[in-house]
């Protein structure tokens, strides 16, 4: 079932993605999805869905057992160089300070130092982390720790931003400043991220920030269903009668 | 109960056994091999270095290639742990052959010790590895950081507190090993190099010179203490408010 590939718009496509754990036991797929140009989409679906095996996938550090993962129309062999990835667990190198954890990609991508110091500085200023730069992760918060997680993403200027659960780990007011922070810098023209994938298990979330939704559910994992947000207005605000609603809907939707 | 026993007993010892070594000292005039401890303690401690410093450099590459291969692993694995639990007397008749080939006894005696010490530096070292959270092996690989880069960005900083561990471990055992490897008999033909360990030796099954047994204990009992105080725990505690994973 070849498809054309390079469809307008799209950044990214899963086409007949499957996991399997061992030799018999799928735990994920087959997949068809597309991640658009432009577009914040979530995943959503309860544990054991697959929605982080898949985000690795689309993210290269995971191989797919079958099936392609198509970057510009060509498929992906090894890590995706266009993405970066956020983790639950911030996953900061302890021995490097903050101004080398943000610049360990450029450095592994040649940059030379003076330039790698200038764009990493350029990143932790973004993510409001000036003065920072000398500090090491075990001197910061957990929400500054984050922080520095997405500074270093960001610096590699990827087209597609990976985030898996970035907020679960955060206390819920940092949690929604950091939520506002990544919004605010995807639509900055700063910012070369076009696409930003989340995968989380916060509906609340996912209708706060996305412009579509795809719905996982487990064994094994495949899509169940697909919300288009796009005509909710932003900025969504828990209380609004709209975004409420909205909620509500996705709640039946995973039940 | 007992803690007060020991309480007692403890002191007792130690005054008892301080007496003895008073007695033992100026009862007679110093023996001879007592002007030369120095010496072999620089000896045996350029070799106890030696085999740190050797085992430190062969483990970490080692670790890497363990940690890299998964299918290689579980052999690898296994050969080493048999490897690990052999006896190092049982490596004498290897020594003794490499020995009559013409390797120096210098080199017989370290390469002897390091049958001992390479394994817990080794050990320390993988189980270090083992420690680098799945996330941030993720993290590494989506940065694009490979191959050397990987090993000194992310594997060598991960290891370095097993490192650290592996090696105090093995400073340790290497000192015991001296006393084992520096006077070696095998057949009727008598192996030495110059050492604490051979001083040590020689006073225990030859002379029989209880002054100089204490004399070369004692001192060599008191320079791992000093060493360990002045270089190794320093060291640690550095390398582990740096590196250690945090929790």
């Amino acid at each position: 079932m070849p498809v054309p590939v390079e469809a307008p718009g799209v950044l990214l496509r899963l086409e007949g993605v499957e996991q399997y754990y061992g030799e018999k036991i799928k735990i994920l797929g087959p997949i068809d999805l597309d991640v658009r140009e432009g577009e914040f989409l979530s995943l959503v679906g309860p544990s054991g869905c697959g929605k982080s095996t898949l985000l690795r996938i689309v993210a290269g550090v995971l191989k797919p057992t079958s099936g392609t993962v198509r970057v510009g129309g060509r498929a992906l062999n090894g890590v995706n160089t266009r993405a970066a990835m956020v983790f639950q667990s911030f996953a900061l190198f302890p021995w490097l300070k903050v101004v080398e954890n943000v610049g360990v990609g450029l450095e592994a991508r040649g940059l030379p130092p003076r330039e790698r110091l200038k764009k990493a500085e350029k990143y932790i200023d973004l993510v409001g982390l000036s003065g920072y730069e000398r500090a090491f992760p075990r001197e910061l918060s957990r929400g500054m720790k984050q922080l520095v997680g997405l500074a270093r993403a960001l610096a590699v200027e990827p087209e597609l931003l990976c985030m898996d659960e970035p907020f679960s780990a955060l206390d819920v007011l940092t949690a929604r400043t950091i939520r506002d922070l990544v919004l605010d810098l995807w639509a900055s023209p700063e910012v070369m991220t076009k696409s930003i994938l989340l995968v989380t298990h916060s509906i609340e979330e996912a209708v706060a920030m996305s412009d579509r939704v795809v719905v996982l559910k487990a064994n094994p994992g495949h899509i169940a269903d697909e919300v288009d947000l796009h005509g909710l207005p932003r900025p969504r605000r828990p209380d609004e009668p709209q975004v409420r609603e909205t909620v509500d809907r996705m709640y039946a939707l995973l039940a | 109960m007992g803690g007060a026993v020991l309480a007692l007993l403890l002191p007792a010892s130690v005054v008892l056994g301080a007496f003895k070594l008073y007695r033992l000292f100026v009862s007679r005039p110093p023996a001879p091999e007592l002007a030369g401890i120095p010496v072999d303690l620089l000896l045996s401690f350029l070799r106890v270095a030696v085999g740190v410093a050797v085992s430190a450099v062969v483990a970490i590459p080692l670790a890497w290639m363990l940690a890299r291969g998964p299918r290689a692993r579980g052999v690898a694995l296994a050969v080493i742990q048999i490897l690990a639990s052999i006896p190092a007397t049982a490596f004498f008749p290897l020594i003794v052959v490499l020995l009559t080939w013409g390797m120096s006894m210098d080199a017989g005696a370290v390469l002897l010790a390091l049958t001992t010490m390479f394994w817990y530096v080794l050990f320390n070292v993988l189980g270090a590895a083992s420690t680098i959270p799945k996330e941030m092996q993720e993290a590494a690989r989506a940065l694009g950081l490979r191959g050397r880069r990987y090993l000194r960005r992310v594997f060598v900083p991960a290891v370095l507190p097993g490192l650290i561990t592996g090696c105090v471990t093995a400073w340790g055992a290497g000192w015991n090993a001296m006393i084992l490897c520096e006077y070696l008999e095998a057949g009727r033909r008598v192996y030495q190099v110059r050492g604490i360990g051979a001083t040590l030796d020689r006073a225990t099954y030859l002379t029989g010179d209880l002054q100089v047994v204490a004399a070369s204990l004692a001192s060599m009992v008191l320079l791992i203490i000093l060493v360990n105080r002045l270089f190794w725990d320093p060291i640690y505690q550095r390398v582990a408010a740096r590196y250690k994973m945090e929790a």
